[in-house]
């Protein structure tokens, strides 16, 4: 009887370091909902914010519920609204990197994997910023502001499922006055569709 | 055509694109405002031709071109810098002052030419919403408008126009983070009409709306299958935008091959959207698309450089998945390579002069995966790689993305001394840079160097120690990566220090957790004394407190209990005794984290009075503190009864008089009622144990001895007598479980009802032997009834549980939780690591101990870790002066000199501080790159990242456009045609812009190239540039939507691109 009572008393010693590695399993469980991201798109996210915090476009590249959504946007413009002009464009934030850029009072967020190239994000954003400005002609923060499906529809030619589609300027354009060209004609009613596509692609 | 509208802003306005009109006429109204409140009450008998013309033709639609003609005309006229004397347009103008503002407003709200294609309603939304001043004002304002939207929506009258535009609003709120899952089911409607028009505005919705797992899709699916198959290119286009985002593991198969069919569409466009398609459906799901990877390596060779740039994405993907496949492209992505750095791709593609960058990039990525490790591929691509660095323009941001991206190929392939040299001045430039992104990519490819090559390090101790000290957050945390990857035992205090104090300045959860676990594993490995190692896991306990992985703590008790492993007991005694007397300093401290006092009475009841220094009460009165403070925290109670347990029997085992303290006494029956099992358990435990006498406990608890193995007798040979006499008899043999459990599994399906009965009562009477069965062959209708009890004498319960062991039954049921435990004791312990400790390791201590810390002693004292294989520092290197003593003292403290490592030795324990007073003899003689280095590389002002915003809207100094720079330069006989078209019937003013835009571009273009314009033309641009037009433009457009300019964001209207 002594050696069971002995076993069970040591027992009751070494129960405790098995509490920590039980303990530990369920850390492991909780750190596990952090990892929401199913593929592995280089590009998250794109936010668009004004100085004022306020929200000017977001696209979600990958999946992040509604109330994540809020919770990434308050994190984030915390964190680059009030960072200084002169430090680096890149925040760590979660384990991923957030690449900003500010253009007047507007911030043009992408939020990257931790071992993608930076430098070229912030140029993936200027490219963007460019095309908007091609698109609108000196684009300002109140054209996106009232045009924000038009920033949109922009941002679907330029970037794809989380990844840069087209790096060409002028094809991006090309396309998007296509498809605008195409919804004027739809709403003049006047052509048939292919005289449309003719016109379109001339 | 688009070149044309692009020529001039006023150009564009005639086009029949309209798409400016709504600004050029509002810059009429805010001027004619203007000079109405200059000069209110002059009057002029002379009208202006302009104005006539434009006060006879009303503002049809189809006038349209013809009215902006006229009232560009009028316009430019009264910019004029020499108006007319006889006839004053301003004078003229206020007349029709509200006429003219009547006009210009109907004609940019209206539906006809207008930018704006929502109504005055949703204008109205967004400006207000732009103007609340407080976040709960406007979540009032979108809250009306879900209401609003939401009796409308429902509406079956609603015209498909207005539909659209209720979708776009609903964007617009979702966008603002409300919930209008409402109207999710219009959105996918409106997918399925048949112009694009609205079908458009349908897939942008339901792409923002849903995720790929929403019910909805479903309904989608048939949409975008027909929209595959349209002849319209655009329409596919759209249809292949939405399958990225909506089509999900299940709904691939239903349109994966129209997808690979589009990969042979005349289109470049929908070829290059079916590759991002597919690329997105071997992410999501490798399987669905396996058979198709050959369809990519033929689009590589397709003519559209957009297709083939798009086709290196899921070539990346498959590529990083398994190399050996795809050896045989090297050649051919280094041709590429080489093709697009010597600029053999169409203009378009470059990206400010630099060509195709953003492929190049992607092509180093590629090449880096497949020279990794391969010294024949990594040969093929030295020259390229080598081109391409010296080609990169470091002035640009996207010269230095390439050269980055070589950096890291470099380092990822099989060396080359050549490139690694080319690699290191890169770096240094990085470091030396003024910017703070090169100087955070600097820290980032040195990281990556020092793998291979680990002496480059020295030369940037002090720009890295810079970095360090910056107030940038960013950076500073990327410096402590790469001093993590540089850590050795020479330099650990240091680096583990900074860490630790850099750790309690954030707040950051998640980094406060990666650096508490990186100080940890740094001070596991490189500890130079116990004493040291104790008081840094103190410090990120106290600081990190329960965001440090539990399993650190568990390490810590081992450590503590186990020393280091070698024979020499007295140090381990005293770095038990060195623990012990910090916790007995810290255990007082109102607030420790819950992982750290378990560890902190878990030593003091283990090793508390191990030395006879502290009296048992004084421990147990401690203990007992311990378990008051945090009362609410049951783990830590249950580690403090413990110990308190631990300590009493110690004492009662040596044989002294013990009497448990009131305090104890108190918590032992506070214990004894308490809610929770385990700790009444413990209590009671506590009170039979004391019961015992002196030699009993000794058996129970003997001192030190948590690592001792713990024998279990799993084959319960004490009961054997006991077995063989029920045996004797007449019972049942054990039969054990394998045997058992093919039989049990299946029939305790089948036959749970007659299973219920044998579990009812305990049938000692001898059954048939079961016999093994195969479950596949039972015949449904026979059962086993009685033979599923395995009978034997010694078990009283039936275990057939499959999950619990045979001999477990002994453990009283209500310990059933640490019963378990126990079983998965071995598997839990392997995974713990021990790093810490001398090499020497005693094969004497590894037979006591149980075979699980055998292997932990595999991993010892960093030697297996890569990172260690930094080599030792170099001789100090060439002197300078000008950098502040501190600052040399810890870049000698951090790569360290090799006196100071023999000193070291010598010592044993030598503390930071004698570490950085001999430091300073080395001082002298340290590099110092930094402070010239700052005033070496001027980098060129980036106008285009403002600083400062350009709030005042008639600033107009720096805003030059550098698309029309751009533009000018492609299209140059285009636009001038254009402009000179648009100038014939103008005044004089008109060909002055047109000039200054044709003349300004070569000039302009001189520029470096982001296109910003170098400062010391400004003046010169001050009065062409066509900046003011914009800056009277926005203006307009601001007073025009009622948005006060002077409000709270005047940034609204200021140019992105300055």
């Amino acid at each position: 009887m002594t050696a069971y009572i002995q076993t069970r008393f040591l027992l009751v010693r070494r129960s405790k370091q098995i509490e920590f590695a039980l303990l530990q399993e369920i850390s492991i469980r909780s750190e596990g909902e952090r990892e929401v991201f199913v593929s592995e798109a280089m590009i998250h996210f794109v936010l668009l914010i004004s100085r004022q915090g306020k929200v000017r476009l977001t696209k979600w590249y990958s999946p992040y519920s509604q109330k994540e959504r809020s919770k990434v946007i308050r994190e984030l413009s915390g964190m680059i609204l009030t960072r200084g002009p002169k430090l680096c464009n890149f925040v760590e934030w979660r384990g991923f990197k957030v690449v900003y850029k500010r253009y007047a009072s507007l911030y043009f967020c992408m939020c990257i994997n931790q071992d993608d190239n930076e430098l070229e994000v912030l140029e993936i954003i200027h490219h963007y910023v460019e095309i908007l400005d091609r698109y609108f002609g000196s684009v300002c923060e109140l054209d996106l502001i009232f045009n924000f499906h038009k920033a949109y529809y922009i941002l679907d030619e330029v970037l794809i499922a989380g990844e840069l589609q087209e790096s060409s300027k002028k094809t991006v354009a090309r396309l998007v006055a296509a498809q605008d060209s195409l919804v004027e004609a739809a709403k003049e009613e006047a052509a048939s569709i292919s005289n449309i596509i003719a016109q379109a692609t001339k | 055509m688009y070149a044309c509208s692009e020529a001039h802003p006023y150009i564009r306005a005639l086009t029949p694109e309209n798409h400016k009109i709504h600004r050029t006429l509002s810059v009429i109204s805010s001027l004619s405002s203007t000079s109405a409140s200059v000069k209110p009450n002059r009057t002029h008998s002379s009208p202006n031709p302009f104005l006539t013309s434009l006060q006879l033709q009303p503002p049809l639609p189809q006038n349209l071109p013809q009215i902006s003609t006229h009232l560009l005309n009028f316009l430019i006229y009264l910019q004029s810098p020499h108006p007319n004397p006889i006839h004053n347009p301003q004078l003229t103008l206020q007349i029709n002052l509200e006429q003219l503002k009547t006009i210009g407003r109907e004609l940019a709200l209206g539906s006809h030419g207008s930018n704006f294609s929502q109504s005055k309603e949703f204008l109205d939304l967004v400006k207000s919403i732009g103007e609340a001043r407080s976040k709960s004002e406007e979540d009032r304002i979108v809250i009306r408008e879900i209401e609003t939207l939401k009796r409308r929506i429902n509406d079956p009258d609603t015209p498909k126009r207005k539909m659209k535009e209720y979708i776009i609003r609903l964007v617009y709120i979702e966008m603002l983070g409300h919930d209008a899952s409402f109207g999710y089911i219009h959105a996918v409607k409106m997918t399925h009409d048949d112009s694009l028009f609205l079908k458009r505005t349908g897939y942008l919705a339901v792409t923002l709306f849903l995720n790929e797992d929403h019910d909805l899709i479903i309904l989608i699916v048939n949409t975008i299958q027909k929209d595959l198959k349209s002849d319209n290119y655009l329409v596919v286009c759209a249809a292949l935008n939405a399958c990225c985002k909506l089509i999900n593991e299940e709904t691939i198969p239903a349109v994966v091959q129209q997808v690979v069919d589009l990969l042979g569409h005349a289109k470049e466009a929908v070829r290059k959207k079916a590759v991002m398609v597919l690329h997105r459906f071997f992410q999501k799901s490798p399987g669905s698309v396996n058979h198709l990877v050959s369809n990519f390596q033929k689009r590589l060779s397709d003519n559209d450089p957009g297709v083939m740039g798009a086709t290196l994405f899921p070539l990346y993907d498959l590529i990083t998945i398994d190399v050996n496949p795809y050896k045989d492209l090297v050649a051919s992505f280094v041709n590429i390579l080489k093709q697009v750095a010597e600029r053999r791709l169409p203009k378009t593609y470059d990206y400010h002069q630099t060509p195709a960058p953003f492929i190049q990039i992607k092509l180093l990525k590629i090449l880096a995966l497949l020279g990794s490790g391969d010294k024949k591929s990594s040969e093929q691509m030295y020259t390229v790689i080598g081109d391409i660095m010296r080609k990169s323009d470091t002035a640009s941001n996207i010269g230095n993305a390439i050269l980055y991206e070589c950096i890291c190929c470099i380092s990822s392939i099989q060396p080359s001394p050549k490139l690694l040299e080319t690699a290191a001045d890169a770096i240094a430039n990085f470091l030396k840079s003024d910017s703070h992104n090169l100087k955070y990519m600097g820290i980032d490819a040195l990281g990556r160097l020092i793998q291979i090559s680990p002496d480059i390090a020295e030369q940037h101790q002090l720009a890295v120690i810079d970095c360090l000290e910056d107030p940038d957050d960013t950076l500073k945390r990327k410096t402590f990566e790469l001093l993590y990857k540089m850590t050795k035992s020479s330099n650990v205090e240091v680096i583990v220090d900074r860490m630790i104090d850099y750790m309690i300045s954030i707040n950051d959860n998640h980094y406060k957790t990666e650096t508490a676990s990186r100080c940890v594993e740094l001070a596991e490995q490189f500890a130079p004394s116990n004493h040291w190692f104790i008081q840094t896991m103190n410090k990120v306990f106290q600081h990190a407190g329960d965001l440090v992985n539990p399993k650190v703590a568990h390490n810590l008790m081992r450590l503590i209990a186990e020393g280091f492993g070698e024979d020499d007991d007295t140090a381990d005694s005293q770095l038990r005794m060195s623990a012990v007397e910090s916790y007995l300093k810290i255990v007082d401290e109102p607030k420790l984290p819950s992982a750290f006092l378990q560890v902190i009475c878990w030593v003091l009841g283990e090793y508390g009075t191990a030395d006879g220094k502290y009296s048992a009460s004084y421990i147990s009165g401690k203990l007992c503190d311990v378990a008051e403070a945090h009362s609410s925290d049951d783990t830590v109670k249950a580690y403090a009864v413990t110990a308190l347990m631990k300590v009493y029997c110690f004492e009662k085992a040596a044989g002294r008089k013990t009497s448990l303290l009131p305090e104890c006494q108190s918590l032992l029956e506070e214990l004894s009622a308490s809610h929770s099992a385990d700790l009444q358990q413990r209590a009671y435990e506590f009170r039979a144990i004391l019961d015992l006498d002196a030699n009993a406990i000794e058996n129970i608890m003997p001192l030190d001895a948590s690592c001792e193995d713990i024998e279990i007798d799993t084959s319960l040979s004490f009961l054997d007598n006991y077995v063989q006499k029920a045996i004797e008899q007449g019972a049942e043999p054990y039969i054990t479980e394998n045997e058992r459990s093919g039989t049990l599994n299946i029939s305790k399906i089948r036959n749970h009802n007659a299973y219920e009965n044998s579990t009812h009562s305990l049938r000692f009477e001898a059954y048939e032997v079961p016999k093994p069965v195969v479950p596949t062959k039972i015949p449904s209708t026979v059962t086993y009834p009685t033979d599923l009890v395995p009978v034997t004498a010694t078990v009283s319960e039936p275990s057939y549980q499959p999950s619990v062991q045979p001999t477990w039954p002994l453990v009283p049921v209500s310990d059933a939780g640490s019963a378990l435990g126990s079983t998965e004791l071995k598997l839990r312990l392997d995974g713990v690591q021990k790093k810490w400790g001398k090499p020497t390791y005693s094969s004497g201590a590894s037979s006591s101990s149980t075979s699980n810390f055998e292997l932990d002693r595999t991993t010892v004292n960093g030697a297996t870790k890569p990172d260690t294989a930094i080599s030792k520092p170099r001789e100090p290197r060439q002197s300078h002066a000008e950098v502040s003593e501190e600052k040399q003292k810890l870049a000698a403290s951090l790569f360290g000199g090799r006196t100071s490592r023999s000193e070291k030795k010598q010592s044993g324990k030598v503390s930071r501080t004698t570490n950085h007073g001999e430091d300073k003899v080395q001082s002298a003689t340290v590099t110092v790159p930094v402070t010239t280095a700052v005033q070496a590389q001027p980098h060129p002002p980036d106008l285009l990242d403002l600083g400062e915003p350009v709030g005042d809207t008639s600033s107009y100094s720096s805003t030059v456009d550098p698309f029309k720079q751009l533009e000018g330069l492609l299209d140059l006989s285009q636009d001038f045609n254009a402009t000179a078209a648009g100038t014939s019937n103008g005044p004089d003013l008109m060909s002055l812009y047109s000039d200054t835009d044709t003349n300004g571009n070569p000039n302009q273009n001189l520029n470096p190239v982001n296109g910003s314009v170098n400062p010391s033309k400004k003046p010169a641009l001050l009065t062409k540039g066509p900046s003011l037009k914009d800056a009277l433009d926005k203006d307009a457009l601001v007073r025009q939507m009622g948005v006060n300019p002077t409000g709270q964001n005047p940034n609204l209207f200021s140019d992105l691109l300055g």
